[in-house]
């Protein structure tokens, strides 16, 4: 009997002890994040005839190249409503392409992916962001008003009346009319619910891209937020000698005679097209010094192998440009002078006394990389010398890379995304938003 | 005696492949109920079944014939917070504590031994049945960021068994002082691997397309496998049985090398990162065939094969002593020391069939490379004591700590192989005697060392740039509790 009550006892203490371990059996575990809130991507054509009016363009080329420029906008959630109707007003932040890259370009590396989910996370406000492909026919228009590459810089914020040869019904020959040219920002205000003050507007970009978003702070006021991201904003670098010249000294074979713009040597196509965005040749700039000309057939893809020539006799070419370095790759001074005259501290200095208020109070956000392209962290470095000897504040944040992958901007725009949207949604905050 | 040897087959019969609990590595934390209650302080005190792991030599000393089956019940709570970034950035592993795949594992072994007289002296002779080797676990950690899909089953799956058919023997070499033993025959490993690696992606970084193709979140590619398979290799210890002083044991045993090929099935799926805005471009997608449209494309790649690897499970040498203080009271102490460093972790190599895998042969080609999962592990020490009280001839308490070095390096954890830190074992025991029947109990709480890892961490090199280790902080607990049924005649 005694064993018997013994054997009970054990048997029920054994099953407590057992018991006793079947804890913390109903731990849930995380999961796949998941983003109930999704924006929506629209694609369009900012079609006007003038803007991208240049001596370079065929009349007869893709229309891409005359006149309609693709964009792409982010819609974000709550634009459109259940009911049918259109939420906001909302934000928007201009997002200009770097070299090279169309409207797809930021979309490509995720941009709505990460809008989506920070939106839903609450670390942005909703907000629409928009991209318009920057490019030239050399590939890159640097956001600046040339005749060899076109008014990119009208086109985006003036609207402006031209004279435009033009085929009136029933007349054998062309007729100049007046044209009048809708600018994008007026364009995008118009169709889009977006709060059309300065304050509620952004720009940034990547590399030149974010050279035209300072280009667009600084020539107009219709922001209050800038950013830029491994961008050309000190066109000779914190050393005066660096910038654009140590590129050009990067990708110059030493001959002009052979001058490579291939996809493969973009640093010379950025350099011959800062030229034809920088200083481009018109007859009243009589100037002996290196050019281009006859870029009829010119564009990013092509090797240069035309005749170039010394002769001040020849600068009338209809396409030409200047680059500010010789033969020998020294530069020319006055060619090196229209240069830095689109340069950001000149920009700055030579801005409207109210717009040169704004940039000093301007939020800003600088974003640098290890392996920048282009010599663009000597520019980076330069500019933010810059910045702190006139006592502006900025932003600044770097990006270094992985194990797996180099510290470019192209490389980690996906985490750089969530650097400049929060920065800008936290301005439109602020604002009031 | 018919009834038992039923019971004895039967129990080999249901000898499966689930786990007792892991020592250091892969080691498991003790056999049997007996030794489990000492804490695993038993190799000089050697006097049941678990002989046949703890200390062969003493099977010469036990007075009896005996048969055991025994019921090992555990469960595991490992916690694992991965803090994984490639340069600072995230690549899909999930934030917050995670938890391992909960189960109570049930694991029943068994071992009977018999004592022949062979010509002047006694010898004892039987079988074992015991699993020296163990790990189970599972984890679901990730998901891909540049793929909408979830990767199948458990994430990490890492079942291991290596169970020892083992002949054992005693006979003594000095009468009443000196005895060896063996534990020799066949061991059996099950593997089954799944587990995910983050590859690089293998765009080309000259081309022009690799910006759109590869960059973030699109740098590394997502490779999920599952093998499963099992193979075979001879595995042996020794021991020695020294008794000092009538009071005085002294033991020591050694454990062989042992190196077992598996091989079996192997699944695979690839997870391609999904970028519509570039994949969708007329300029890409007229080339469907091309490495950038399926880099791009987002779907998701299957494949079947079969695997080999080699698994080398290491050397062990222990030793111990055991003081009986007095009738009533034993006393006993263990040392062992595993050449965890023997262990490579598994070089799979894969045989696919002739079909293509993608649409593209340079893909194919990429896919289809062998994985390796390497580990850095160091020799371990683990180091136990125990307690047995006899209350009287029919109730034995015991009691018992051990402290288990950790085998994986620092820095270098990664939770298929979960051995986070020094690992602190609390043991509780209970023998009951009724006549020829003994019923043992034990149960024992592991506490683990939590433990924080940060970096990344190339283990062969870098030449497959995959990284081998998952940084973040682990810790863990585990419960086990033996039931022991031993027939003595």
């Amino acid at each position: 009997m005694k064993a018997k009550v013994v054997f009970l006892l054990t048997i029920l203490a054994l099953g407590l002890l057992l018991l006793s371990g079947c804890s913390d059996k109903t731990k849930d575990n995380p999961t796949r994040p998941t983003y109930s809130q999704t924006g929506q991507v629209a694609v369009d054509n900012f079609h006007s005839f003038s803007i991208f009016f240049s001596t370079m363009n065929n009349p007869l080329a893709n229309p891409r190249e005359q006149g309609n420029k693709p964009y792409r906008i982010y819609l974000p959630p709550g634009y459109f409503l259940p009911n049918g109707s259109i939420g906001g007003p909302f934000p928007i932040l201009y997002l200009f392409p770097p070299f090279g890259a169309d409207e797809q370009y930021y979309f490509e590396h995720g941009l709505a992916t990460v809008a989506d989910r920070l939106i839903s996370e609450g670390k942005m406000v909703p907000m629409i962001i928009v991209s318009i492909d920057g490019r030239s026919l050399l590939g890159g228009s640097f956001y600046t008003d040339s005749p060899r590459q076109g008014k990119y810089f009208s086109a985006l914020y003036s609207t402006t009346v031209y004279d435009w040869p033009t085929v009136v019904s029933g007349s054998l020959t062309l007729d100049t009319l007046p044209y009048t040219a809708v600018a994008f920002l007026t364009r995008i205000d118009g169709i889009y619910n977006t709060i059309a003050q300065p304050k509620f507007r952004a720009a940034g970009g990547v590399g030149m891209g974010g050279y035209g978003a300072f280009k667009s702070v600084l020539q107009t006021d219709y922001f209050g937020s800038v950013s830029a991201i491994d961008a050309p904003l000190d066109f000779d670098g914190s050393t005066g000698n660096g910038g654009f010249l140590t590129l050009f000294q990067d990708v110059y074979d030493g001959s002009w005679n052979t001058v490579d713009t291939s996809e493969t040597n973009i640093g010379m196509s950025i350099v011959v097209s800062a030229a034809a965005a920088f200083s481009p040749h018109h007859t009243g700039f009589n100037v002996d010094s290196i050019y281009f000309d006859n870029f009829g057939s010119l564009a990013l893809g092509y090797t240069i192998t035309d005749t170039l020539a010394a002769d001040a006799s020849t600068l009338v070419a209809k396409h030409a440009i200047h680059v500010p370095f010789d033969n020998t790759g020294a530069i020319n001074s006055d060619i090196w002078g229209l240069w830095l005259g689109h340069n950001v501290d000149s920009l700055y200095e030579n801005a409207a006394a109210l717009s040169k208020a704004n940039f000093v109070d301007m939020k800003k956000l600088l974003i640098t990389v290890d392996d920048s392209k282009y010599r663009f962290d000597e520019q980076m470095s330069g500019f933010m010398q810059f910045l702190d000897a006139n006592g502006m504040e900025y932003q600044q944040k770097n990006y270094s890379g992985s194990d797996v992958l180099s510290g470019t901007a192209d490389h980690y725009l996906y985490d750089i995304f969530e650097d400049i949207l929060i920065f800008h949604s936290d301005n439109f905050k602020a604002a009031g938003y | 005696m018919r009834r038992v040897t039923v019971i004895f087959i039967c129990a080999m019969i249901m000898l499966g492949m689930t786990l007792p609990a892991w020592g250091g590595g892969m080691s498991i934390l003790g056999v049997g109920a007996k030794a489990k209650g000492m804490g695993g302080a038993f190799r000089a005190v050697a006097n049941d079944w678990s002989a046949a792991y703890y200390n062969p030599a003493g099977f010469i000393y036990m007075t009896e014939s005996q048969l055991t089956v025994n019921e090992v019940i555990s469960q595991y709570r490992a916690q694992y917070s991965p803090d994984v970034t490639y340069g600072g950035y995230p690549v899909g592993y999930y934030e917050g504590n995670i938890y391992n795949r909960y189960e109570i594992l049930t694991n029943p072994t068994a071992g009977g031994f018999f004592k022949l007289p062979v010509k002047n002296r006694d010898f004892v002779t039987g079988l074992a049945i015991f699993q020296p080797f163990d790990m189970n676990v599972a984890w679901q950690v990730f998901a891909p960021i540049n793929n909408g899909a979830l990767l199948p089953g458990q994430q990490i799956e890492h079942n291991f068994d290596a169970v020892a058919f083992n002949w054992v023997g005693s006979f003594e070499l000095m009468t009443n002082r000196l005895s060896v033993g063996w534990s020799a025959g066949v061991l059996k490993a099950d593997l089954v691997y799944g587990g995910f690696f983050l590859r690089p992606n293998p765009a080309d970084p000259t081309a022009l397309y690799y910006d759109q193709v590869a960059s973030r979140p699109n740098e590394l590619i997502t490779e999920w496998q599952r093998v499963d398979g099992n193979g075979y290799a001879p595995n042996a210890r020794i021991g020695l049985l020294f008794k000092a002083t009538p009071k005085l044991n002294i033991g020591a045993t050694y454990a062989m090398k042992t190196k077992v090929t598996v091989d079996g099935d192997a699944d695979f799926r690839y997870y391609m990162p999904d970028n519509p805005n570039y994949n969708n471009r007329s300029d890409v997608s007229k080339y469907r065939d091309s490495i950038f449209y399926i880099l791009s494309s987002g779907v998701e790649l299957e494949a079947e094969g079969s695997y080999e690897t080699e698994i080398k499970l290491p050397s062990q040498l222990a030793g111990g002593v055991a003081y009986q203080v007095s009738d009533k009271l034993l006393l006993a102490a263990d040392a062992e020391y595993t050449l965890w460093s023997e262990f490579e972790g598994y070089n799979f190599v894969y045989t696919f069939p002739a079909d293509n895998i993608s649409r593209s042969v340079e893909l194919d080609t990429w896919l289809k490379q062998n994985m390796t999962v390497p580990v850095d592990w160091k020799n371990a020490l683990r180091g136990s004591f125990g307690v047995e009280y006899a209350y009287n001839d029919m109730i034995k308490l015991r009691t018992g700590y051990s402290f288990d070095q950790s085998a994986v390096e620092d820095g270098t954890m990664h939770p298929a192989f979960f051995d986070p830190g020094n690992k602190h074992s609390f043991n509780l025991g209970l023998g009951l005697v009724f006549e020829n029947i003994i019923l043992d109990f034990a149960t024992q709480y592991i506490k683990y060392s939590e433990i924080t890892e940060t970096g990344n961490v190339y283990l062969n090199g870098a030449n497959d740039r995959i990284v081998d280790n998952m940084a973040g902080t682990y810790k863990g607990t585990a419960w086990e509790s033996v039931l022991q049924f031993t027939v003595r005649f």
